[in-house]
């Protein structure tokens, strides 16, 4: 979806939207679900919650909008948002084992369909590696990766230092690159 | 993208490129068709309201309807993530601070120590003495449920927890949290905190946290419901219940053969 809004309207966007304007709540949610599932689905690992965490994020979203003082911090907000989400239902979906996530054979069912055997190799790997990280990696990778945050953004949303973030992003890439074979 | 970003993440090097490609790409096995419209007409309509009762509603709407089994978990999470992250973003605070004031959350993880060109010579003055802040004392803390609120199966509490002493004390931002009744028992046992934080309370100061439960299912339970938590060394502090009647705090059976969920949020002002 993605429905990118203009810069410059975005201010009189989110204005109308904290004032409770829905159809200005909908170019917003058009234009930011997508981004906050993509970093939803690499925390927990499964698009179904994904999307419930981005749901879940969105009536949050509602009450909070006005008191968003600068509009240009609202992707990164929306994206923290829908983050912990997230991260609340892996925890929570994790420690009741409801689903466990199946990373190797829905990727595998799922990529069979399209693209190379190198390239579907290559994504199992990946995805493979992923579901291996802890609940913190994972957030640090899709927040960094997906979202583009900075190390101190991560911090806020983790829970760490942002020197902490750097350390847990060093020892990540290490990992990743023996994982992934480069 | 549709925002500035407010700050510049670090460069990436030659794999970090790749691998966000790589990441990015994945990422992508998340996104599903919306109705964008519906969205934003659910989140109005679960979004209206006013304080925890709000959010209860939030999940009422959507978890309701689309028949989740666990909804109370994830329900305040994002506002306290998003609280947190708004001290840095431009978000104004709900409310302001009462006086006194704690609070700091401090990272129990180090900082890393970036390179410097120290000073060649030695500080003239000597640093004012800073008596530390100890770990609070179970005697010095008294906490109680003011609120519970509750959608689709969970109950949501909310707990005040006051500084009593006189002098400021430490307390790990997450405690394990236990339901239990009037007469002691563990209704249902949380899980040992993984959060990295503390929080340093003012004396005379109150911090606020939000307790989740889920699916109780055992025997008759004796009134009133509230909630515990257990300390890293081993104290628990029950939580005075909202009324000496109350029966609030406990959650329906969504199943028998499922575990009972009770977890909380960092304590924060």
């Amino acid at each position: 979806m993605d429905a990118v809004i203009d810069p410059d309207a975005l201010p009189a966007v989110v204005a109308r939207a904290a004032d409770g304007d829905e159809v200005a709540f909908a170019r917003l949610v058009a234009a930011h679900h997508d981004d906050m599932a993509r970093v939803a689905y690499v925390i927990c690992g499964d698009p179904d919650l994904a999307q419930e965490a981005v749901q879940l994020a969105w009536p949050k979203v509602w009450r909070k909008v006005g008191t968003l003082r600068d509009p240009g911090h609202l992707r990164p907000w929306l994206v923290s948002v829908a983050a912990n989400e997230a991260r609340q239902l892996a925890r929570t979906r994790g420690r009741r084992q409801v689903r466990e996530v199946p990373v190797g054979d829905d990727l595998g069912s799922l990529v069979a369909r399209r693209g190379d055997p190198g390239d579907r190799a290559a994504e199992m790997d990946l995805a493979n590696a992923i579901a291996g990280l802890d609940l913190t990696d994972r957030s640090i990778l899709a927040l960094r990766y997906v979202a583009g945050f900075s190390s101190l953004e991560i911090a806020e949303v983790v829970g760490l230092s942002s020197g902490g973030v750097r350390a847990r992003i060093a020892r990540l890439l290490d990992r990743l690159r023996r994982e992934l074979h480069e | 993208m549709t925002s500035q970003r407010p700050e510049r993440p670090e460069p990436f090097d030659a794999f970090e490129t790749r691998l966000a490609t790589r990441v990015t790409r994945h990422a992508d096995r998340g996104v599903r068709p919306i109705d964008a419209g519906h969205i934003a007409h659910e989140a109005a309509a679960t979004g209206r309201g006013s304080g925890v009762a709000r959010r209860a509603g939030a999940g009422a709407g959507f978890l309701g309807r689309l028949g989740w089994l666990v909804a109370g978990a994830a329900l305040a999470a994002g506002l306290i993530g998003g609280a947190s992250w708004a001290g840095s973003h431009g978000l104004l605070g709900a409310a302001p601070t009462p006086s006194p004031t704690l609070v700091a959350v401090v990272p129990t993880e180090a900082p890393s120590v970036e390179p410097s060109t120290a000073p060649t010579t030695a500080p003239v003055t000597a640093p004012p003495t800073v008596a530390p802040i100890l770990a609070c004392a179970l005697a010095d803390l008294a906490a109680r449920v003011t609120a519970w609120d509750g959608a689709a199966g969970n109950r949501i509490g909310t707990v005040v927890l006051t500084n009593t002493g006189a002098v400021a004390c430490k307390l790990q931002a997450i405690e394990r949290p236990q339901l239990v009744d009037g007469a002691g028992t563990v209704l249902i046992d949380g899980d040992d905190p993984s959060h990295p934080g503390s929080v340093e309370i003012a004396a005379g100061a109150r911090v606020t946290t939000e307790v989740d439960d889920a699916n109780y299912c055992g025997p008759a339970a004796v009134a009133p419901v509230s909630v515990a938590f257990v300390f890293s060394n081993g104290d628990r502090l029950v939580a005075a219940a909202k009324s000496p009647t109350d029966m609030s705090g406990l959650p329906d059976c969504l199943g028998p053969g499922g575990p009972g969920l009770v977890q909380m949020h960092p304590w924060a002002p």
